[in-house]
């Protein structure tokens, strides 16, 4: 039998990414747009992408929240942007002395920040629709690809056996 | 709405700076080790990771069809980002669509457009493309790690 879980098993390549991704709950973007658009670098985005780190690291957090650069292609906004995946929150204006409090009450506690979150579109998405959460569901397996290996073999032995 | 990244990395004029960077380790190569650090993906680069990074392959194509699509069909609430690297590109150049948390490995443009038709425009999952999931936000927050994991650690 062909194994159906191909396509979403891990190849050998880096094999700490499984692990992290397992445990992954955040996925925040930093923009880093310093010319046509939002300004995000002129606005203290290295200064804040920096203090974001550390009050991870200080909360042990880096395995939960993975931190990232993109351009968010978002002309007439004052940066620094911060998009905060799979909430969908699109944070301006955050500081670095405010990323205490933005820990604190959207990773901890999951609600966003609201005073700073952006204001007009792009709206923030509340959640994956049902259809999609079902149709992909084999891939959110928890199991690595061995571990997967190992249940098919102990349900064909138990299958035998019965 | 759906928030569709694209890895560019080293791509067009947004990577300058790493462009830069890259181009002065290049010149400085003899043309022998030029040649095998473009052409051979497997090799260990200066910068720790292996292969070439997306954007040197199909990450810009990726992101300027996209652009383009979107455009032509007049769909507003897709937002399309470049992103810089994360360490994937060994599988493939990675699209990730958030909020769905689903990250696509691409191997050739087919599967591009067949990503962006099939789920970015009609809703559904392409499985077969599937690279990773991340977890989808049904839960609060994160879990603070408890004393005894915070010693283990």
């Amino acid at each position: 039998m062909a194994n159906e879980h191909e396509h979403c098993a891990a190849q050998p390549y880096e094999d700490s990414v499984p692990r992290v991704l397992d445990k992954l709950r955040f996925h925040i973007f930093l923009c880093t747009d310093g010319k046509d658009f939002c300004g995000c670098e002129a606005n203290g985005n290295a200064a804040l992408s920096g203090a974001l780190r550390q009050e991870l690291a200080k909360r042990r957090l880096m395995a939960q929240v993975k931190i990232n650069i993109m351009q968010c292609r978002q002309p007439g906004i004052v940066g620094p942007v911060l998009v905060v995946h799979p909430d969908g929150v699109w944070y301006n204006g955050l500081k670095a002395e405010n990323v205490a409090e933005f820990v604190d009450l959207h990773l901890l506690g999951g609600e966003p920040v609201s005073r700073f979150v952006l204001n007009g579109a792009p709206l923030p998405v509340t959640a994956v629709p049902a259809h999609i959460a079902a149709a992909a569901d084999c891939c959110g397996d928890k199991l690595t690809p061995e571990q997967q290996v190992a249940a098919q073999t102990a349900t064909q032995t138990q299958a035998r056996a019965g | 709405m759906r928030h569709v990244f694209v890895c560019t990395t080293e791509y067009g004029d947004h990577w300058t700076k790493t462009i830069a960077k890259k181009a002065a380790q290049v010149a400085a190569m003899s043309e022998e080790e030029r040649a095998r650090f473009l052409s051979a993906p497997a090799q260990d680069h200066a910068d720790g990771h292996r292969g070439l990074h997306c954007g040197q392959t199909l990450g810009g194509g990726i992101y300027e069809l996209y652009q383009q699509r979107l455009k032509a069909a007049g769909i507003s609430d897709v937002v399309v980002s470049p992103n810089a690297c994360i360490a994937q590109h060994a599988y493939g150049c990675v699209v990730m669509v958030y909020p769905d948390g689903i990250w696509y490995r691409i191997r050739e443009m087919a599967d591009a457009e067949k990503v962006l038709e099939q789920h970015i425009i009609g809703g559904k999952p392409v499985l077969e493309l599937i690279h990773r999931r991340v977890n989808p936000p049904t839960a609060k927050g994160v879990q603070v790690p408890s004393a005894s994991q915070a010693v283990a650690s």
